[in-house]
């Protein structure tokens, strides 16, 4: 079966320093995986290579969503086609709102997937609410302008709202416990948790074990200096806090 | 031409003939003509005349003048000007009047009062029946010289004189069409009153002259709006607006200009503001090809309170220059002025705004942000504030930037599945927001909104 997103030896370089050095992994909907690193071992880089930011360089390998190769796509057009990445430090654009710019996204994923057709803004207004309250956010949020004046948990909540109203199948979460207390991870992973199912294949990326406490991965995958040096199940992670970077980074290198 | 894009089917943007005369030979004769032709009363006559003297032995600015260094008019063709044109006759209802315009214009309930003028003449007025129990006076300025004489010596040339530069004193000797409006004491009028400028013929100029004066606890929105769709040739507008706000009375004043690309317009704006007073002026400038504007703001009474909320949007080779002045004559008076402005290929924006607290304007509040947001690297924004402050008990703050649109917001939009060109417009109208949220009538923010989204879009 075709992995819904492959990622096949993959050499990203920014400003011409090589980062990632031959990077490959497989994720399907449905599954939870952790990447997990120190830092400056290339995790953002990934993220953001996956998405299309036009400063992250593919040298070579390759990045195939349900087969077909997406790694000169731009970002617009991988979004559209469902992935999504949830930033590590989301960006504000001042003077647009929420809810205005939810409605375009959404309608421009509507399209791409051969729905012509806008949500009427009933439903629209109505999906919003639903969404706002999974994270538990007041319902000013919509009209708020997009992470202006947010604080961190404020911000990070926001970024998993547009993926409940996006509904990716694929989602890449950029440390997304970073800079949270621990009411702000509950309902931040909570919202993961109900978005996760059969449809939905997640990236979590993660300098901490402590969001797996939280959400549970299937897979762990351990980056070193750009390279996957270690993958396993849950209990890689268990081993990773055990004996921290380094220990792995010893036993893979004997 | 489409008949119906006409008032005058027969004449109107029929090219000038031979025998009217440019300004560069024009005489004295020919003013008094125009004084004529205009119905003049004497009181205007003679100013004509007295300014026409006057703008003769003036010579044009320099760029030896602080306010003109940027932008260079010595090669302009003022000889070359048709100050009048071929009549337009009146039309009688806003549906005779050019499509484009009625469009422009929008429906009749969103105003309570309209004067139309094409090219240098009036061709449409109209008013609500409660004006004249009201006692409001709204007309062109020779029609309301021969109503309300004592009136229009009052007001006319009170805030701007004829003699303060060649611009004010070109405006004064020609002046054409314009409005006055006078709203009496504790009056208030409900519906935005609208006076629109437009034109149609080649190379004509246009002078026109708006007067608005609000007496004391009178309250008015007005409307200088400003619109053509780029007739041949060029198009010269040279203008003069003076507002004064009475004592305790609150004027929101709006001036939207969308010019076609075409026009080449000069203009001196000024409000005096009395005691207790409430002023709020929005700015849109998207027109033209090459604007000039003076936007000035005399606080003269306590307690006056006067704000500006500007936006511009430069596109092309369009070349604006504005300048900004607010001035403290007295004390416990507070301006508030955001002017913000985009640039799109090789747009040249100049903006100069000065805050002057006079010596005795003590516990004045001044604020004063310039912001540009650039989209080309071939555009170009100069942002110069200044400050003159003579009083020590005073709240000043003033900022000017010029940026451009952040990749990562663009990356950041663009990863939601937004085209990079929806991206780049959500961005553009975001930095508009704050000053387009700023203007008050309703109406008028959705007209402006929409007019700025359209030039965004290219
Ligand atoms: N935008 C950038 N510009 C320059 N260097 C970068 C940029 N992003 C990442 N790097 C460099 O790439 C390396 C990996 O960074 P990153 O992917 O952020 O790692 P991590 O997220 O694991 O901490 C670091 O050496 C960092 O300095």
């Amino acid at each position: 079966m075709t992995p819904t997103l492959h990622i096949k030896d993959l050499h990203v370089a920014v400003e011409g320093k090589p980062i990632l050095k031959g990077l490959s992994l497989s994720v399907n909907k449905g599954e939870i995986h952790a990447i997990m690193g120190p830092n400056g071992s290339g995790k953002s880089t990934l993220a953001n290579a996956l998405m299309g930011n036009p400063k992250y360089e593919i040298t070579s390998g390759q990045v195939l969503f349900h087969g077909e190769d997406i790694s000169e796509w731009a970002a617009d057009e991988r979004g559209r086609k469902g992935l999504f990445l949830a930033f590590q430090y989301p960006t504000a654009i001042p003077g647009v709102s929420v809810a205005n710019f939810l409605r375009m996204a959404l309608q421009a994923r509507r399209k791409a997937a051969g729905d012509e057709k806008p949500l009427p803004p009933k439903e629209f207004r109505k999906l919003m609410k639903e969404k706002m309250a999974l994270l538990r956010v007041d319902d000013s949020f919509a009209g708020r302008y997009i992470n202006d004046g947010f604080s961190g948990g404020e911000k990070k909540r926001a970024e998993i709202l547009q993926m409940a109203m996006l509904r990716p199948e694929i989602a890449v979460l950029d440390e997304t416990d970073s800079g949270l207390d621990i009411d702000a991870l509950r309902i931040v992973s909570e919202g993961v948790n109900a978005l996760a199912g059969p449809d939905l294949g997640v990236l979590l990326i993660t300098h901490y074990q402590r969001i797996l406490n939280y959400i549970k991965p299937q897979f762990v995958h351990v980056l070193v200096d750009g390279r996957i040096v270690k993958s396993g199940g849950s209990e890689l992670a268990h081993e990773l806090e055990a004996h921290g970077y380094d220990g792995i980074r010893e036993a893979s290198a004997a | 031409m489409n008949p119906t894009e006409t008032t005058t089917p027969a004449r109107a943007g029929a090219p000038a003939t031979d025998a009217t005369p440019r300004l560069g030979s024009m005489t004295q004769n020919d003013v008094a003509a125009i004084a004529a032709r205009g119905g003049d009363t004497e009181f205007l006559a003679k100013r004509r005349t007295a300014a026409w003297r006057w703008y003769q032995d003036t010579p044009f600015p320099s760029r030896l003048d602080e306010l003109w260094r940027r932008t260079d008019i010595s090669k302009f063709k003022w000889e070359d000007v048709i100050p009048t044109c071929p009549a337009h006759p009146m039309v009688t209802s806003a549906s005779a009047l050019p499509a484009s315009l009625q469009e422009a214009i929008g429906p009749a309930e969103e105003r309570s009062a309209l004067l139309v003028q094409i090219d240098a003449e009036t061709v449409y007025a109209e008013r609500a029946d409660t004006f004249a129990a009201q006692g409001i006076t709204f007309a062109p300025i020779a029609e309301a010289a021969r109503l309300q004489p004592a009136l229009v010596e009052r007001y006319l040339g009170a805030t701007v004189r004829p003699d303060e530069n060649r611009f004010t004193g070109m405006n004064a000797a020609l002046r054409s069409g314009g409005a006055f409006l006078h709203v009496p004491k504790g009056v208030r009028v409900e519906r935005p009153i609208r006076i629109v400028v437009s034109r149609q013929t080649p190379n004509v100029a246009q002078f026109p002259h708006i007067v608005v004066a609000l007496e004391e606890g009178a309250e008015a929105t007005v409307i200088e709006e400003y619109v053509s769709s780029g007739e041949p040739g060029i198009g010269v507008c040279v203008g003069v607006t003076e507002l004064t706000v009475g004592d305790a009375a609150s004027l929101h004043f709006a001036t939207f200009q969308r010019w076609g690309g075409n026009v080449y317009h000069f203009g001196t704006e000024r409000v005096r503001v009395g005691r207790d007073s409430r002023f709020h002026w929005t700015v849109t400038e998207l027109g033209g090809k090459l604007r000039k504007a003076d936007f000035e703001m005399f606080l003269e009474g306590e307690g006056a309170e006067a704000k500006l909320s500007g936006c511009y949007f430069g596109s092309e080779t369009q070349h604006f220059d504005f300048h900004t002045f607010q001035n403290h004559k007295v004390g416990h008076g507070v301006s508030d002025l955001l002017f913000k402005g985009a640039l799109r290929s090789r747009a040249r924006t100049i903006y100069q705004g000065l805050i002057k607290i006079h010596r005795d304007a003590q516990r004045s509040d001044a604020y004063q942000a310039n912001r540009n947001l650039i989209l080309s690297n071939k555009a170009r924004a100069d942002s110069i504030p200044s400050l003159e402050i003579e009083a020590n008990d005073v709240r000043c703050t003033h900022g000017a930037t010029v940026g451009q649109v952040d990749d990562e917001q663009i990356f950041y939009l663009m990863s939601r599945g937004l085209n990079r060109h929806d991206a780049e417009m959500l961005v553009i109208g975001g930095f508009f927001t704050p000053v387009l949220d700023r203007i008050p009538a309703e109406s008028l923010r959705a007209l402006v909104t929409a007019a700025v989204e359209r030039k965004a879009d290219g």
